[in-house]
């Protein structure tokens, strides 16, 4: 308590110090007046009494300098004034201190950025409250769980507090207006205390009204009841119909709650007696809240062998079914999210690195115009460590000046990264919406601009402080570097021009792929089609028959629009990231022994007048006809890739596929076509085998269907929407947008890497051009002298050029010579972690090291022309 | 302090608080230059203060609030810095008081020869 007390005094005593200075000395200065009455009472004489009184102080300085020590707190004084003193040095150098702070604010502000976003995606996409203690259970890599099998956990287990299921997809609510689609979850009666989470409005479900016959009842999320239900609180016991079947609201769910993203209403999962003891379709996700003192691999344990037992009691479905559990904040991770934003820290990291090899950079070349001060300092007294704190405080000042400015750099990235996104995109991203400079992100930047600080700072300080004062002093203004450092930095500028190459290389790539790709996008002439989606509900449309008659009414309807060429329904549009389905299927007389063996191809299932409408080119045999009919013979068209993998020799028109598993029966198709490749979903890489099969013939709920126009397709969705609700009012036809926004949609995750990338490249690349003048300007500078007696002595202007341009040459030869493989192996990593880089693309491997080089050799030719620019007379009066 | 006369001892931080707390208790209010006369008289000279440690002494004891301090006049009418016990230390002087009491007994009993244990 004392020892506090004092601490704060002290603290207190670090300001108005020159008062406390004056009180001091007017203190010791009374003191030696007693003393030296006193004596002169014994009968000193006058100097005499003075003399002791000095004496038996012990001094007046050092009494002083004793008590300034216990009156403030040394270090922290010590401090300030560093602090002082480098705030003032940075002000008086105004181009080298712009030239760092934006350096660093450009080195950090990437770095805030990208921890930003990662700590929205990896660290809190959900905003729910006990978010580390609810966990995923799952069969093993994410797979859903059947529901008998989560039946049995739930009594079996003892690790949670709450275990529950649901399962999620798109539903059809009517009964508010337009019909809408609108993405729910059907979730088990303790779903909500399972993530601890109580609606903002009315209840949630109570037990029992996850079984049949009380589980009409509907919770809104926060969203749909102010997009659709205008906010009002009278929403409660509205009646609504989802997917055909009435539902009463019986709650608004707070605005943080979103899961399973992006979720528009919850209703309860009401299983039939049939699918409760269903052990073989695994259709659930199971969440559970692990109990107070549990942990995750205790439940993991517990769940292992939980597997164990059911793997013994029913071997047809359970045998080597694995159960794998993960926290909740794992599970909602996209698949490739991890890996895209691990890859970018990795590539901030090095520009920031780059960054700071540049600010080192500019602290040695100021060094040596400081060495007669740093002499004087030490001349004076200043021990080694002193000159090395109050450097590394001028260092560490500047950068975080760089990181006060790294957080307007940040903020802005993050506004652009997130205006730029599409909202319908932005739901479905688990953590997107979750962006922000956080609290988080302010100690990141602090940390990261300490740490920059330092590690610019300690090279230049030691070196600086190792000299003799004594040689300094001599030398005066004619210092130069010692070969260490001059060597030291042409390492630093050679690692960032090499590092410059293979981001701008690794940058190039990206964006040009990422253009290639969507590019590719033109052969189907996507901005003149415009797509819809529709669901039909099994309660109105039980049989393929119901389907088909809507789909022909449907596509006629439409055809009739004005300025509408051809109408066509599909299951997936070209480029998009989640709409593919795959099946196994098998050839003819070369039927797999089991599922891992066997072929497998995404499915198409399409009307006739999809090629014409997609652009999509027929290589061999014929297209879809209306007559190919439920009842006539059962036909598929494959695309090349699929028809070169299995009949490389021969024509596959005529042969015979079956769909589905090894062990499954299904009729024989005849291949009638063969098609051109078309990259339905561009996470694939490549166009996977494909095989197209007529509507008519396989029957879906869920159905693209797209209208190739001869104007705007824009100007048409009103048209289009009045269609399908003349077919049928209660269906919404959703999704309504040209083929061309859809795919932007879909790819616009890539073209933000890309972006990124592209801003990275630009930073590392000014970085280091910045980097080659500052050392040839230095260099330069540092031979004044000498180019001036050279041309005295009758050098020619293209001789000192060269002379002065030597060092930058080998610099960036060095640097091509690192920089130009790494950039290659650097390329082959990227191409398989993202899709759309072509590793060996001549194009980007040429243009961009010859661009680099040019850009390099430019900043490095400024300073050697000045060199051949020198007056030799004034050159030789500096001596 | 190679001169320093055999027969008188420094004077040790902790004890010198102790030193300045009791004369302050003892005498009242007084200024530096008075609690440094007065503890080498009452040690009988046998204690050396190099007068001028006293002051971050005092500096500390303030900080820690036992003693406070205000300007004012000695009796011939000089300007001088003058200190005094605080409540806090009254308090903190009896209990270094006791504590000092005790260690001292402690000692003596080790110290004193030939005395038998009961």
């Amino acid at each position: 308590m004392r020892r506090l007390r004092a601490w704060f005094s002290r603290l207190g005593a670090v300001f108005g110090r020159r008062r406390r200075d004056r009180e001091l000395f007017a203190e010791m200065e009374s003191h030696l007046q007693l003393h030296i009455e006193d004596n002169l009472r014994t009968g000193m004489t006058p100097q005499e009494a003075r003399r002791q009184a000095l004496l038996k102080l012990g001094g007046v300085e050092q009494t002083k300098e004793n008590y300034r020590e216990r009156r403030g707190l040394p270090l922290l004084e010590v401090f300030l004034q560093d602090l002082r003193f480098g705030a003032r040095m940075l002000w008086k150098n105004p181009g080298f201190t712009a030239t760092a702070v934006v350096t660093l604010a450009l080195g950090i502000g990437v770095n805030t950025t990208i921890f930003s976003i990662a700590e929205a995606f990896l660290v809190h996409p959900l905003a729910l409250p006990s978010l580390d203690r609810v966990i995923a259970v799952t069969n093993g890599l994410k797979r859903p769980v059947a529901p008998a099998d989560y039946f049995d956990w739930k009594s079996q287990s003892h690790s949670f507090e709450h275990i529950s299921a649901y399962r999620s997809g798109d539903m059809n609510l009517t009964g508010n207006g337009e019909p809408e689609r609108v993405y729910g979850a059907a979730v088990s009666a303790d779903f909500f205390a399972t993530l601890s989470v109580e609606p903002s409005l009315g209840r949630a479900f109570s037990s029992g009204e996850d079984e049949r016959g009380r589980d009409q009842v509907v919770v809104l999320s926060h969203g749909l009841w102010q997009r659709q239900f205008g906010a009002d609180a009278a929403v409660l016991g509205k009646s609504v119909s989802i997917d055909g079947r009435p539902f009463t609201v019986i709650g608004v769910m707070d605005k943080s709650v979103e899961f399973p993203v992006p979720t528009d209403l919850w209703i309860p999962l009401a299983l039939t007696p049939k699918e409760k003891i269903d052990r073989a379709g695994t259709s659930l996700h199971v969440v559970a809240q692990l109990k107070p003192g549990a942990n995750l691999s205790q439940a993991q344990a517990e769940m292992a062998l939980l597997a164990g037992h059911l793997s013994d009691a029913y071997p047809a479905t359970n045998k080597d079914r694995q159960v794998q559990v993960m926290p909740l904040v794992e599970y909602v991770e996209g698949s490739i999210t991890r890996a895209y934003t691990v890859m970018l820290l990795v590539i901030v990291g090095i520009v920031l690195l780059v960054a700071c090899a540049n600010v080192a950079n500019l602290q040695f070349a100021r060094a040596t115009s400081r060495k007669s001060e740093i002499a004087v300092r030490t001349a004076l007294g200043a021990g080694r460590s002193r000159i090395i704190r109050q450097l590394l405080t001028e260092s560490v000042l500047l950068a975080l000046l760089g990181g006060a400015a790294s957080l307007l750099f940040a903020g802005s990235c993050l506004w652009l990264c997130v205006s730029g996104m599409p909202a319908y995109v932005m739901r479905l991203w688990a953590g997107f919406d979750k962006i922000r400079l956080d609290g988080w992100a302010f100690a990141f930047t602090f940390a990261a601009a300490l740490g920059c600080g330092i590690l610019a700072g300690i090279l230049p300080a030691l070196d600086t402080s190792k000299q003799e004062a004594s040689d300094a002093l001599r030398r005066g203004r004619g210092a130069t570097e010692s070969r260490g450092v001059q060597r030291l930095r042409s390492i630093f500028v050679t690692a960032q021009v090499a590092v410059a190459l293979v981001l701008v290389v690794a940058a190039a790539l990206l964006i040009k792929g990422f253009r290639e790709m969507t590019g590719s996008a033109d052969a189907y002439a996507p901005e003149r089609v415009l797509t819809l989606a529709v669901n039909l509900p099994a309660s109105h449309y039980a049989q393929p028959a119901d389907r088909l008659v809507f789909y022909r009414k449907a596509l006629d309807g439409l055809l009739t629009l004005p300025g509408v060429q051809s109408v066509a329904a599909f299951s997936c549009y070209p480029l998009s990231n989640n709409g593919t389905s795959w099946t196994y299927f098998q050839v003819e007389g070369r039927v797999a022994s089991d599922e891992r063996h066997s072929p497998w191809a995404d499915t198409q299932n399409i009307t006739p007048a999809y090629p014409r409408l997609m652009h999509v080119r027929l290589d061999a045999g014929r297209a879809f006809t209306d007559d190919d009919r439920e009842n006539t013979q059962l036909v598929a068209i494959v695309n090349q890739k699929l028809a070169s993998l299995y009949w490389p020799k021969e024509s596959p028109l005529g042969k015979h596929i079956r769909i589905g598993a090894p062990k499954d029966s299904g009729p024989w198709l005849t291949v009638i076509g063969v098609a051109a490749d078309v990259l339905y979903d561009w996470t694939s890489h490549v166009p996977a085998p494909t095989i197209y099969r007529p509507l008519t013939q396989a029957s879906q709920a869920a159905s693209l269907i797209g209208l190739r126009t001869s104007s705007d397709p824009a100007s048409l969705e009103a048209a289009v929407r009045a269609r399908i609700a003349g077919i049928d009012p209660e269906l919404p036809a959703f999704d309504v947008k040209p083929l061309n926004v859809a795919i932007h949609e879909s790819t616009v995750g890539l073209g933000y890497t890309g972006a990124m990338m592209g801003i990275l490249g630009l930073i590392a690349l000014a970085v280091a051009v910045v980097g080659i003048y500052g050392v040839m300007a230095y260099s330069v500078g540092e031979r004044t002298k000498e180019f001036g007696l050279r041309m005295a002595l009758g050098a020619r202007p293209r001789d000192i050029l060269w002379l002065a341009g030597r060092k930058g040459l080998i610099v960036s030869a060095v640097a091509f010579a690192v920089g130009f493989p790494s950039s290659i192996v650097c390329a082959r990593l990227l191409a398989s972690l993202i899709f759309g880089t072509s590793p060996g693309d001549p194009f980007v491997f040429v243009c961009v090291p010859l661009a680099l080089l040019l850009a390099v050799i430019f900043a490095g030719y400024i300073p050697a022309r000045r060199a051949t620019r020198v007056d030799p007379m004034v050159a030789l009066r500096y001596e | 302090m190679g001169d320093k006369p055999a027969d008188k001892k420094d004077v040790w931080q902790g004890t010198l608080a102790l030193m300045v707390l009791k004369t302050l208790q003892s005498m009242g209010p007084l200024h530096g230059y008075g609690i440094a006369r007065r503890i080498e008289q009452t040690s009988g000279d046998l204690l050396l203060v190099n007068y001028g440690t006293l002051y971050p002494a005092l500096l500390k004891l303030e900080q820690e609030g036992y003693i406070s301090s205000e300007w004012g006049f000695s009796d011939n009418n000089r300007k001088a810095k003058y200190y005094k016990l605080t409540r806090a230390g009254r308090k903190q002087l009896n209990e270094e008081e006791r504590e000092w009491e005790q260690t001292t007994a402690i000692l003596a009993r080790f110290l004193a020869p030939g005395e038998e244990r009961s």
